[in-house]
């Protein structure tokens, strides 16, 4: 009797929860499902405008040399994040809107900039999975923010009113990638350099989480930033 | 005896019965088996739908249309009183520009908001393309439509909070994925604390699923008689 009364009681215990066999993936009951619908002839799909959409994102290091009127060559170096979102008009040609930004230490001093640009991209060879080597040149704007902390408002030459410097200018620069094999095919290594030209500076304080540009002068256009960098990036589609 | 001629007494009555019966006194309590004490957690998944209906995918969006407005207007109430004007939503759309913020706002705020749409449009069924689609699409009504009461849209804004909250929203699922399917509840817990969409209350594509685990019940001799292992996901 005890026994039957466990027995009882593990299939009341099933009842409640469900049922005793394991649940199948999900492509396993779509494919169950299309094997017992009827045979009707696959028409196929016409290609949606998305398909040939792709994002890429990649993470590395930058080191870049700067001239203005605070930093006369000096060198800093920094985190690197870089995305490109595009279109592939075939297996070679792209086109891409990216994002590159660059955050460097210099003296007391972080910069960084947002590099947002548009970009051809050939890809050469490769097993039809853009695993091959490519090119992109890009050009685009760049505004650079030079953060005044603390410390440094107290040792450069800015004061004590300024929270940061925006420099606005443009970019040009080119990349060479190819695929590393890492990640099976789908990451990349590149390497872009670009040189920025800072064209006007604002002078910006935060009143109350609110930016205000309190001072803007034009630069003559001799303020650059030259960069290097090496990311290490993946298909994210 | 009088009290269980009445049928509901009757049945609480057959009800105790039963009970009493399913965990009689010839079975320890300590030795039956308990659903709620030994479940173990298989692995959580994304489960993504094929198909949206029309209405599915207003719906959807204006969900999260209406959650920007309630955002926006609870954690920016004091810049809107400050600089919140009406005539700003009918100007501003048209005045897109560079923005001067810091890289606290353009970088890791705006990524970290982008990361909660891609987040729900999963939990809502799509594909990483599509999430990323409807994120954007998100975030050009929150640019365009919402934030211009106090300020112009951000070229900066409008590509950085769908493409960075793509790539942190596909990290976040993946870690959380992997901390729903623990057996440790504090870890499940940060997992939905990572993602708070695979908790949505009317439905998700996030499945989890859990195997309340019956060990083996003690026979005579103390030899294993029986054992059930159950799956359930939801």
């Amino acid at each position: 009797m005890a026994g039957l009364r466990r027995s009882f009681t593990i299939l009341v215990a099933a009842a409640l929860v469900g049922p005793m066999i394991p649940q199948a993936p999900a492509h396993a009951t779509t494919a169950t499902v299309a094997a017992e619908g009827p045979m009707v002839p696959h028409a196929p799909e016409s290609p949606s405008w998305s398909d040939r959409l792709h994002l890429l994102a990649g993470v590395g290091m930058n080191f870049s040399t700067f001239s203005s009127r605070f930093l006369n060559a000096e060198y800093g170096s920094g985190l690197n994040l870089k995305t490109d979102l595009g279109i592939g008009f075939d297996e070679s040609w792209a086109l891409d809107f990216g994002s590159n930004l660059k955050f460097n230490f210099v003296q007391d001093l972080m910069l960084w900039d947002t590099l947002l640009t548009v970009g051809l991209r050939r890809h050469f060879g490769g097993d039809g999975r853009r695993s091959g080597p490519f090119v992109r040149v890009f050009a685009g704007v760049a505004p650079s923010v030079l953060e005044v902390r603390d410390r440094a408002k107290a040792t450069t030459p800015l004061g004590t009113t300024i929270d940061r410097l925006v420099f606005d200018g443009e970019v040009v620069g080119v990349s060479l990638g190819s695929g590393s094999g890492l990640l099976g095919g789908g990451d990349f290594l590149e390497f872009t350099a670009s040189l920025q030209t800072l064209r006007r500076e604002k002078s910006v304080i935060d009143e109350r989480e609110i930016p205000v540009v309190v001072h803007t002068r034009l630069l003559d256009g001799g303020a650059r930033v030259l960069s290097f960098g090496l990311v290490w990036g993946f298909h994210v589609f | 005896m009088r009290g269980f001629r009445r049928p509901a007494a009757r049945a609480v009555l057959n009800f105790i019965v039963a009970i009493s019966l399913l965990g009689g006194p010839s079975v320890p309590a300590a030795e039956l088996p308990s659903l709620a004490e030994q479940p173990t957690f298989g692995p959580a998944h994304h489960l993504p739908r094929a198909e949206f209906t029309r209405d599915e995918l207003i719906d959807d969006f204006a969900l999260l249309y209406g959650l920007q407005w309630a955002g926006y207007l609870i954690t920016q109430a004091d810049i809107i009183r400050r600089t919140g004007r009406f005539r700003n939503m009918f100007e501003n759309p048209l005045r897109p520009h560079l923005d001067n913020d810091t890289y606290d706002y353009n970088v890791f705020r705006h990524a970290l908001t982008g990361n909660y749409y891609f987040l729900y449009y999963r939990s809502r069924g799509h594909d990483v393309k599509s999430a990323f689609l409807w994120s954007f699409a998100s975030s050009l009504a929150f640019e365009l439509t919402i934030e211009t009461l106090t300020e112009r849209p951000s070229f900066q804004d409008m590509y950085h909070t769908p493409v960075l909250g793509t790539v942190l929203g596909l990290a976040s699922e993946k870690l959380s994925l992997e901390l729903l399917g623990t057996d440790w509840a504090g870890l499940r817990f940060l997992g939905y604390l990572l993602n708070p969409f695979a908790a949505w209350p009317t439905g998700s594509a996030y499945r989890v699923s859990a195997t309340p685990w019956l060990p083996g019940i003690a026979g005579p001799g103390g030899r294993d008689t029986a054992g059930l292992s159950l799956r359930v996901e939801y």
